[in-house]
Formats: structure tokens, sequence, C-alpha cells
């Protein structure tokens, strides 16, 4: 299989390194291969893959044609291939910095530009013509609670947040081209600060407060719990810096809500994640102790509640 | 559902009976009915369920850690760790199945809009119970 790939992405790319597997799993693979003395990442779907509330990979390298056209700081596209060794696939630039979150929030220190460029990232990313990507879909709660329903386990404390986020929802502001999945974890970070935004899968067009509050989830804070934003800084001038760039006038109730849905859509998420592995779809140790560890993210739906009511 | 590569490795170091069904083909797993996990006097529903999480584990373990192992003492002391895991996955199965009716009741009547006074706090004392089993150390976080 790997001379076979690397047979194919030489026709198209000039001589390559033999590829190396980054990263495995059920939806997606990543692979590590130079060419020419450039760092590239090749993205490629995995067997028999449905894509339900995800990009497929045609779509997602779209989107980060886009982004990378807005000069948001994001790995250089460089090619889709639609089929690499019978399944689809992209390549982008691979780029230097940290990626995995838990050791973003422990960087000593972590760049403290940061928070401004995560807002200055994300007022670019909202720039993004939505014509541009006339396949991104609107989200919708509604898309949430079927997600919980196909689940069929009851959860009170995730019914509790989906009513309060019917009940509280502030005046929509008009929908634009959000990464989806904003958060620490998702970034490539060096000692200056951010590299890179990553993962686009879950592009779509929102609420821009979403995506700005996305981060702000306690799940994503990797246990800095004080600091709001990701675990690596306070909410304020990320939000002020966010405001003064685009000139709109997001107010902190309003992240505030978004903080709450992005709760309510990471503990939907733990279940629907261990379902891949209960229905023989996914079968992972880490897929399966999610249904537990959803737990956690109901509690702090019960927290927030309790602090909004 | 256990893939080949798991029945392959599994045959070749398994010294006892092997289990049923070891077909290798890979069939989606049958939905089994959800167990309940109790803690205090609270009946909470959740998956995986305690044999569906020792059934992970053992997956796991056979097929992901025992190939990788090159000391025969190793493989030996992670087989009779298997077994035993095999014992309480299968006494873990012997439990009765419990009654989440209540927890149904209050999610529907919550998704219906009927919110009583103080449901809160017992939905997160409901939650913080399945937190003392599925993450103890979590709540010492608030």
């Amino acid at each position: 299989m790997i001379s076979e790939m690397r047979e194919a992405l030489e026709a198209l790319l000039g001589p390559v390194s033999e590829p190396v597997l980054l990263a495995g799993g059920a939806s997606k693979e990543a692979w590590a291969v130079d060419a020419g003395g450039e760092p590239l990442l090749v993205r490629r779907a995995a067997v028999g893959v449905i894509h339900r509330h995800t990009l497929s990979l045609r779509d997602e390298f779209a989107v980060l044609e886009a982004a990378h056209e807005a000069g948001v700081k994001v790995p250089r596209p460089v090619l889709y291939i639609e089929d690499l060794d019978d399944r689809e696939a992209f390549v982008m630039e691979r780029i230097p910095g940290e990626t995995i979150g838990r050791r973003i929030v422990r960087m000593d220190p972590v760049p403290a530009e940061l928070p401004l460029q995560m807002a200055e990232e994300l007022a670019k990313i909202h720039a993004i013509p939505a014509e541009r990507l006339p396949f991104l879909v609107e989200a919708s709660l509604e898309r949430l609670v079927d997600e919980l329903d196909e689940v069929d386990e009851p959860h009170p404390a995730i019914e509790l947040g989906l009513w309060w986020l019917r009940e509280s929802r502030p005046e929509p502001r008009k929908s634009l081209v959000v990464h989806g999945d904003f958060r620490i974890g998702n970034l490539a970070v060096d000692e200056q600060g951010l590299v890179g935004v990553l993962d686009w899968e879950f592009a779509h067009l929102d609420d821009p407060a979403r995506d700005l509050a996305f981060g702000l989830v306690r799940a994503w804070r990797f246990g800095n719990d004080e600091l709001r934003l990701g675990g690596i800084g306070d909410v304020e001038p990320y939000l002020e810096r966010y405001n003064e760039l685009t000139g709109v006038d997001i107010r902190p109730e309003e992240l505030d809500y978004w903080e709450l849905a992005g709760n309510v859509a990471w503990a939907i998420g733990c279940l629907t994640q261990a379902r891949r592995h209960l229905t023989g779809q996914d079968r992972s140790v880490e897929l399966a102790i999610l249904g537990r560890l959803g737990a956690e993210v109901e509690y702090e739906i019960c927290h927030l509640l309790e602090t909004l009511s | 559902m256990r893939s080949a590569t798991f029945w392959r490795h599994f045959r070749e170091v398994w010294p006892h009976e092997i289990p049923a069904n070891p077909c290798g083909v890979a069939t989606p797993r049958q939905v089994a009915s959800p167990r309940h996990a109790t803690s205090g006097n609270e009946t909470v529903s959740e998956r995986p369920t305690p044999e569906e999480l020792a059934e992970a584990i053992e997956e796991f373990l056979a097929g992901e850690i025992l190939p990788t192992l090159d000391d025969h003492r190793l493989r030996f002391r992670l087989l009779v760790a298997l077994n035993a895991l095999g014992i309480l996955g299968r006494e873990l199965a012997k439990l009765p199945p419990e009654d989440d009716a209540e927890q149904r009741a209050l999610a529907a009547a919550i998704r219906a809009g009927t919110v009583e006074p103080g449901t809160l706090a017992r939905v997160k004392a409901d939650v913080a119970r399945r937190l003392q089993v599925n993450s103890p150390r979590y709540l010492d976080r608030y």
C-alpha cells in the first residue's frame, strides 16, 4: 500500500520520500511525506467513511484554499487527489509547531500573543465570503437533538442544556463562514504563538459568536480551568480584539450562551463517538470510554446553568 | 465486532477454549439492551455497560498489546490477565438489567418543556453520582 501510494504521489508531485503514517483512524489517515525538500502532509480517507455532519475531503480542501486566500494562517493547500491508491485525499504543507492541546497549555511560557492571535484568525475566517463555499450548510439546534435521539439514552442534563438554549437564544446574528471546531487542540503553536489553524472538517455557516466561544468549553482547557480561553488566557482581551477587528459588538452574554451550546454539542459528541465503538464502526477503547466521560461535560452543563439562572 | 487480526493473534496464543463465534468476519455487533450502573439509590443507564468496557479492554490488550510482546513471561502474564478479564466480563453479563424508566421520563418531560422547580439540582446530583463511578477526581475541579 505504501509503495502504491508513493508511486501515485510521485506521478503528481515528482520524487517524494517514503510516506510515514502519523495517525490512523476510522475516518482519516495522516501521512508525512517530503517532496523536493518540502515537508508535506497527506490527509487520506479511510475505508467506508460516511460523511455525516463533516465535510468530505474535497470540500475540506476547498475551505482550506479559501482560508489560505483570505490570509488565514493555515498550512498551504497543495493538491486535491480524487483517487490516491483507491481513496480520496489532499496534500498540504506540513507546518511546524505543537498541536497537542495538553502540551500547548503547559508551554512555559504560553506565548503572550496567542489569545489576540486567535481573535485575529477568527476575524479573517469570518470574513471569507460564503458564496465562495456554496456547499457549507447552516447549523441548527435541531441537528444536535437528532444526534441525541439517535443515541437513544436518557440524559436529563443534556436535555436541560437544550431547553435553556431554546428558551434563551440571543438575537441571531448573520450566519458567516465558521471554522466549527476552533479550540486550542486544533491549532499549531510555537514560541512566537499561533502558526496555523488546522482541522477544517466541521466548517459550516453559523453565528460567529459560536466560533468565538467554542474554545472556552472547559474540556478544552486541559486542566487549566481558571483560564477560560482554552486554558491559555482570559476572554476579555480576546473578545475585545475580535470586536475591534470586525467592527461587530459581540457581548460577553453571547459568549456565555455559546459556551453552553459548545458543552451541549460536546456532551452529545461523546455519546456519538462511543457509538462508533459500540456499533463496530471503529472499535477502540478510547472511543468506548468517551461514553462514560461525557458525564464530566454534563456536570459542566449543570454548573453553567446554575451560574446563568 | 472483533477484527480478523484479533482472532488470528488470539488463536495463536490462547491456550484455553476459543470463545463463541470466532469467525473472524467483521459483523456489526448487536446492540445489547442497556445495562445500568446503579449508584446510590438512582438507576442510571449508561453505555458502554460494564461488560462492554471489559470487552473493549480485552480487545485492546489481545489485539494491540499482545502482538507486540516478545518477552515470554510478559506474554504469559498478559494471557492470564485476559483470562481474568474474561471472567470479569462474564460475571458482569450475568447482572440483571435494570430499569431506566425514571431517567427516561425525566428526560422526556424536560424535552416537552416541563421543568419543575428543583430539576436542575436533582439532575446535577444524578450526574455527580455517575461521576463517582466514571471519573471521581473530576469533581475536585469544582
